[in-house]
């Protein structure tokens, strides 16, 4: 359709066709035209008039701030390569060839007879492969780089564990002679996955929670910060521990689990104890945003109410979850940290820094186990606090409004 | 002509700690298809909360429509349920506000939000929502507006903005559209713009009609077909245009006419004021509202409320001065 009459007769307003006029020169030689500024990368990635959204602008900030989106890309490629733990860090092997055939023992179980040892239960594919190459006979094992377990007790060293670190162990070992570093890179992972879905699972809860409270108000929310604020008032370690500490497996008849302590079973517990934080600030950014002119226009087209909630509201009520995640991830590590301290936490022998540490109170004198699990801890959690701060900033809506 | 909505004997009414705020208390109000009424007066007449009653957008607590009909094509608004009056909301009646700063969401393009009442009251494609949204964003005069789609509100002026909100109100091609001070928030310039804008779409719509709410009387001159002042929660004066400007029946009506200044040059005389405030909300007087600050009071005003009545063909009044059609004898100076 072709713009008639208004579209032709009333010239636009302030128009895009004007932003374009000043462009030419400077994209020519943006280096030595303009002169110095601070925010030259700012520039730079961003085409002028090229349409952009609030969140890609604070993306854009984010990368900008040099330390926190280091400490970013650091723990995201240090947390996606945690997961590649079971081919790095093993004490199963890749790959057996053995008679002309391949076998796979991290995929397939394979008992010990299968490759001719001497023994029951699983093959020991260390032993099996310096037998293999002692024997010359085409045989071989393919090992991980890291040829041990995280649950495996290395008992056959030459002194009773703890091990000092040496070559084969650079982190040593911890009193059941277990790799340090083995564990404490499985703990990693265990650590942040757990830290992460706390952290969806209470900001899920608690954005719900606080959306309703917020947006229907009156009595539900007064009742409903009532509530919150006596569930808030429980000491929460000590509920966990006496929750943690009353469940124990129970069986059903033909071996099926109902309940036994896991991972899950912790996320859940804590993430119960952990949505009531974010509730108040989703509250009271609904209240705000619920009396914004473009909500009234938006119900004045038909919306429906849940469109108005979670499509018109949710996004404008979202910047307190995204800045304080970092934090709660943060505070979510420690908790599992002092759970697993506590002896509260994972099942044993899940490999854990909180398990690492308390072993390192137990034995002060043996450095490798109080300093490797809390260097690991410290680093963990100071990156993510600079991934915290630089969200925080990237964020921050009133940079430069504040009037001097 | 055929008559598109018929408000009778409205009653918005707010509860708060204060007292109960009788907004708007007894609107009588028609608008027939293809006209552009005006509802003027000032601010708390309670014209904002007549047009908000129409779509039942009044926020409750603390406001509810304690009483009346909103007949709109034969249908009383006021008595259909909640998923009823979504259907009648951007789709048969829409509106257009104040603020076209902040009435569009920040976080979506111009096109989602275009295409967000397409897709709530149309069954239709993603592709022919796109398709219609740029079409309507073209027609108000957003130019590439194939490429605008994409931006967000920061990257629109004012004006732009509120083009936008017309699109969005007009898409869906209503067949009554409230605008409640929709210029009231632009520079002049973009305000004869913004309202040739509605006038045209409006224009190409057959039957259309628009409900325009504003202040400025120089506004109501330039585009309405007939004038409604309201005055204390009340409707004063119905008129068609000219006979309103021509030939103002009520005292208020006086007084803002008198208030405004004239650039035809012809003599220079000081601009008029009515003296005094607007009454306190909670307590209106018990008679005409006008009571207060009505130069012509006499013995009956502050007791006795006035009817609305037919003093001239077309021209409604509600004044003592006007028993049964004769002229008052106010003084033209």
């Amino acid at each position: 359709m072709k713009p008639d009459g208004a579209a032709q007769r009333v010239p636009p307003d302030a128009g895009t066709s004007m932003v374009p006029l000043p462009e030419p020169p400077l994209a020519a030689s943006p280096q030595t035209v303009r002169p110095y500024s601070g925010e030259e990368p700012h520039i730079a990635e961003h085409v002028p008039g090229a349409p952009e959204s609030l969140f890609r602008k604070r993306l854009r900030k984010f990368r900008r701030i040099k330390r926190g989106y280091y400490s970013f890309l650091v723990v995201v490629i240090a947390y996606g390569a945690s997961f590649l733990l079971p081919v790095l860090a093993n004490n199963v092997a890749l790959v057996v060839h053995y008679n002309g055939r391949y076998y796979f023992p991290l995929v397939t179980y394979f008992p010990a007879s299968t490759f001719g040892q001497n023994a029951f239960g699983e093959t020991d594919y260390r032993a099996l492969k310096q037998q293999f190459t002692e024997a010359r006979q085409g045989n071989w094992v393919l090992m991980p780089p890291i040829p041990y377990g995280p649950n495996e007790g290395l008992l056959d060293l030459s002194s009773p564990p703890p091990n000092r670190p040496s070559g084969a162990h650079i982190f040593g070992t911890d009193d059941r002679g277990r790799d340090v570093l083995v564990r404490l890179a499985y703990g990693f992972n265990i650590s942040l996955t757990f830290a992460l879905l706390v952290t969806i699972f209470a900001d899920v809860t608690g954005v719900i929670v606080g959306a309703a409270l917020g947006y229907f108000g009156r009595k539900l929310d007064i009742l409903g910060q009532r509530a919150i604020e006596i569930w808030s008032s429980l000491p929460f370690l000590y509920t966990i521990m006496i929750v943690s500490s009353i469940i124990v497996p129970i069986y059903l008849p033909g071996r099926m689990v109902l309940l036994q302590p896991s991972l899950w079973l912790l996320v859940i517990i804590l993430a119960l104890f952990d949505w009531m934080g974010i509730t108040y600030y989703i509250r009271g950014e609904f209240y705000r945003e619920k009396a914004k002119d473009y909500v009234g226009a938006a119900i004045a087209t038909g919306v429906s109410e849940p469109g108005i909630m979670f499509r018109h509201i949710l996004p404008n009520a979202l910047t307190p979850v995204v800045s304080f995640a970092p934090f709660e991830i943060v505070a979510n590590i420690s908790a599992l940290v002092a759970l697993d301290f506590l002896g509260f936490g994972l099942p044993a022998p899940t490999p854990s820094w909180g398990e690492l540490i308390g072993q390192g109170m137990e034995n002060l004198t043996i450095w490798w186990l109080v300093f490797f699990p809390l260097a690991f801890l410290f680093l963990t959690l100071l990156l993510v606090v600079f991934i915290g701060e630089a969200v925080r900033e990237a964020f921050d809506p009133k940079e430069f409004s504040r009037l001097r | 002509m055929n008559r598109l909505l018929a408000i009778r004997g409205l009653r918005t009414y707010f509860y708060t700690e204060s007292g109960v705020a009788k907004a708007v208390d007894g609107v009588d109000l028609d608008i027939a298809e293809g006209e552009v009424l005006g509802l003027v007066g000032e601010s708390g007449s309670g014209k904002s909360v007549t047009a908000l009653s129409i779509l039942r957008l009044i926020p409750d607590p603390p406001g509810r429509i304690v009483a009346g009909e909103v007949l709109f094509k034969g249908r009383d608004l006021l008595k259909l349920s909640w998923d009823q009056i979504r259907e009648i909301r951007g789709n048969d009646i829409s509106m257009v506000f104040q603020e076209p700063m902040t009435s569009l969401n920040p976080v979506f393009t111009i096109g989602m939000q275009v295409m967000e009442v397409i897709l709530a009251h149309e069954d239709v494609s993603k592709d022919e929502a796109h398709r219609r949204a740029v079409e309507i964003l073209t027609e108000v005069g957003i130019p590439d507006a194939e490429q605008r789609m994409n931006q967000y509100p920061h990257h629109f002026s004012g004006g732009q903005r509120q083009r936008v909100m017309i699109a969005i109100a007009l898409v869906l091609n209503p067949s009554l559209l409230i605008a409640d001070e929709p210029t009231t928030a632009l520079d002049v310039t973009i305000q004869a713009q913004i309202l040739d804008l509605m006038l045209e779409m409006k224009a190409r719509r057959k039957g259309a009609s628009i409900l325009l709410i504003t202040h400025n009387l120089a506004v109501v001159a330039e585009t309405c077909d007939r004038v409604a002042v309201m005055y204390g929660g009340k409707i004063q004066e119905i008129a068609p245009i000219d006979a309103l400007f021509n030939e103002p029946f009520h005292p208020y009506t006086h007084g803002l006419l008198g208030s405004i200044p004239s650039v035809d040059g012809t003599k220079a005389r000081r601009l008029t004021v009515i003296p005094g405030t607007v009454p306190d909300i909670y307590r209106l007087p018990v008679g005409c509202k006008f009571v207060t600050r009505c130069p012509y009071a006499f013995e009956p005003c502050p007791d006795i409320e006035p009817p609305l009545i037919e003093d001239a063909p077309g021209h409604w009044v509600r004044c003592h001065l006007y028993p049964n059609g004769g002229r008052p004898a106010v003084p033209n100076d």
